[in-house]
């Protein structure tokens, strides 16, 4: 059974598509990221899933259950929805209290989730003093109260110093066992990349990639960087490359040799027997962001100004 | 597209009895925190205390005492004190600000939901909205009863040392105390807990719990005497002049049953739009 699905989903806010007929499939089990720029449309579809927010159109489903009934599966799921938040003046323990009480959970549990946490023995602290990142883990833990199948997570390292990212990755790699699924959103493209076994990609709305992260990986582009310690050695080690067949491209003393990562050692080998001394030899494979761009063709800015041309054209036309 | 799936709201009822409770409870820890605690019952107790001593004081001063109406919608006399339940008289002028301090506690509950975000867990965590608005109103509407509670007793206290101060006859207190003290406690607290449902719907529709706060007090100390100039005639009809007359016991513009009929009918208009409100909006903040 799927974690979550979704037909044609889609969210409007006047003239505004903020999800546009969304259509994609989460595996139950493991780290599933769901990724795209700031305002593309995450939080909005997750907020259409949880059922915080009605869908314009299209169906869904979370669990097996429809999202038009999230009373059906609202006590298997558990979510954090952009900050995490509390209440300062009530102590960790007396917010998650708070929060086990809504759903009729015991407070041993609270020590459970304290533990996986790792805020066992700061409880009785008050949620205003805890730092950002014992903040989002405050916020994870309220998450895990029903000890659910399904953890969503929207923005879990947002603000977080790079050691709060790690702790938090790692964090939520432990919780991805094989019955639970975490479904973490972010536009750190290479967070996700980093602890997700699958995808979902969007922009603008509007799906742009769904499946396992290996399978869009296998498209990633591999080359190897050289640089000759001279410059007048360049046509020697044009040469060498050509006579292997390999394809590149050259911007002043550096080439981009179309060839595996895994092959620069015959790059170097290929350069030494043409006497050419390499000052720089670097295999380079694309990364989750490389590939998010030539997907989208270009960044945010450029566009968000190709679709304000078109909108333009549209209007004059 | 299956457009219409989705037109078909989610069913939601208040009755469920342990996810009524579980949502009571809930709130009641929240509730229950210090700033609100003391804020409330500190803030109550004040006003019992100073708005007991301005009566008590006014009254030695007998140009004073003939003013004009005050907030209770009218002036105290020896003569009113020195009679069965006289030791809560001052109930009635203290019930309006009572009423501003219960307003603002409970836009604050509802409306700091959105400020901070919390709502987003709470209605994940719970779907359906009228439980947990329900549950919301149930905790507020105790906490209200215990400061209520607090600020008659507090009133009922100082004012024997008071009476003793401005020799006010306190024997006919002892005629009937308990019934007194009953009908005084429900007298304050209906119109009380109706001020508390007004913030709240102010609350949910606003999002904010500043803006509700400045509406509330707006209408009240500003709306009101507007109209008050302009249209004189519906004054005692509007909710501050309706939630008064109640908790003074009725006035000479209107009677204790009108009163009461009025406040019930002000206290389910705004649970019902705020829970409709609560119910069919989506969850942006």
């Amino acid at each position: 059974m799927s974690a979550i699905t979704a037909q044609g989903l889609t969210r409007r806010f006047g003239e505004l598509t903020a999800v546009d007929d969304l259509t994609f499939e989460v595996p139950s089990g493991g780290v599933v990221g769901f990724v795209g720029p700031n305002g593309s449309g995450k939080s909005t579809t997750i907020r259409v899933l949880l059922g915080l927010i009605e869908a314009s159109d299209g169906v869904g489903t979370v669990l097996g259950e429809p999202i038009t009934h999230p009373e059906r599966f609202a006590h298997r799921v558990g979510a954090l929805i952009e900050a995490p938040t509390f209440i300062g003046s009530l102590s960790a323990w007396d917010n998650l209290r708070s929060m086990a009480a809504l759903r009729g959970i015991s407070e041993q549990r609270i020590h459970e989730v304290l533990e996986i946490v790792g805020l066992a023995g700061r409880e009785k602290d008050k949620a205003s003093t805890f730092s950002l990142g014992m903040k989002q883990r405050l916020g994870i833990a309220a998450a895990l109260l029903p000890d659910p199948e399904l953890l969503v997570l929207d923005e879990p390292t947002n603000g977080l110093d790079p050691a709060g990212i790690v702790e938090i990755r790692t964090l939520l790699k432990s919780l991805a066992d094989g019955r639970r699924t975490v479904v973490v959103s972010s536009h750190l493209m290479s967070e996700i990349q980093a602890m997700a076994d699958d995808l979902v990609v969007i922009r603008f709305g509007k799906l742009l990639y769904s499946g396992s992260l290996t399978g869009l990986m296998e498209d990633a582009v591999e080359q190897v960087i050289a640089v000759p310690e001279f410059g007048t050695d360049l046509p020697q080690l044009i040469g060498a490359i050509e006579s292997r067949g390999w394809a590149y491209t050259s911007h002043g003393d550096l080439l981009q040799i179309q060839a595996p990562a895994s092959s620069s050692a015959d790059v170097g080998r290929a350069a030494t027997e043409a006497g050419v001394t390499l000052r720089q030899l670097t295999p380079q494979q694309d990364n989750l962001e490389d590939i998010f761009l030539r997907l989208t063709g270009g960044t945010d800015a450029e566009l968000a100004a190709s679709r304000g041309e078109q909108r333009t054209t549209g209007a004059t036309s | 597209m299956t457009t219409a799936t989705l037109t078909t709201k989610t069913s939601d009822s208040i009755a469920s009895a342990p996810g009524l409770i579980n949502t009571i409870r809930s709130e009641w820890i929240r509730i229950w925190r210090p700033s609100f605690r003391y804020g409330g019952f500190g803030v109550l107790a004040g006003f019992s205390v100073l708005i007991s001593y301005f009566i008590y004081s006014s009254l030695a001063d007998p140009s004073a005492a003939a003013g004009p109406a005050g907030p209770g919608g009218a002036a105290t006399t020896a003569a009113d004190l020195e009679q069965a339940g006289g030791m809560i008289h001052a109930l009635g002028t203290i019930s309006t600000l009572a009423g501003i301090v219960v307003l603002s506690l409970w836009a604050i509950a509802a409306a700091s939901d959105y400020d901070s975000g919390l709502i987003r867990v709470l209605v994940q965590a719970q779907p359906s909205r009228l439980r947990l608005l329900g549950g919301k109103i149930i905790a507020l509407s105790f906490f209200t009863v215990l400061l209520s509670a607090a600020t008659v007793f507090i009133t009922s206290a100082v004012a024997r040392p008071l009476a003793r101060a401005y020799e006010i006859d306190t024997e006919p207190w002892k005629t009937d105390a308990a019934a007194e003290m009953a009908s005084g406690f429900f007298n304050f607290l209906i119109p009380v807990l109706v001020w508390g449902l007004i913030g709240l719907m102010i609350a949910v529709l606003t999002r904010s719990s500043g803006t509700a706060i400045g509406v509330g007090i707006g209408w009240l100390l500003v709306v009101e005497n507007l109209i008050g100039i302009t249209a004189p005639d519906i004054t005692h009809l509007l909710p501050g002049g309706t939630l008064s007359a109640l908790a003074a016991g009725g006035t000479t513009d209107l009677s204790w049953t009108s009163a009461l009929g009025l406040t019930l009918l002000y206290g389910a208009v705004a649970a019902c739009v705020s829970l409709l409100a609560f119910r069919n909006r989506d969850i942006v903040s």
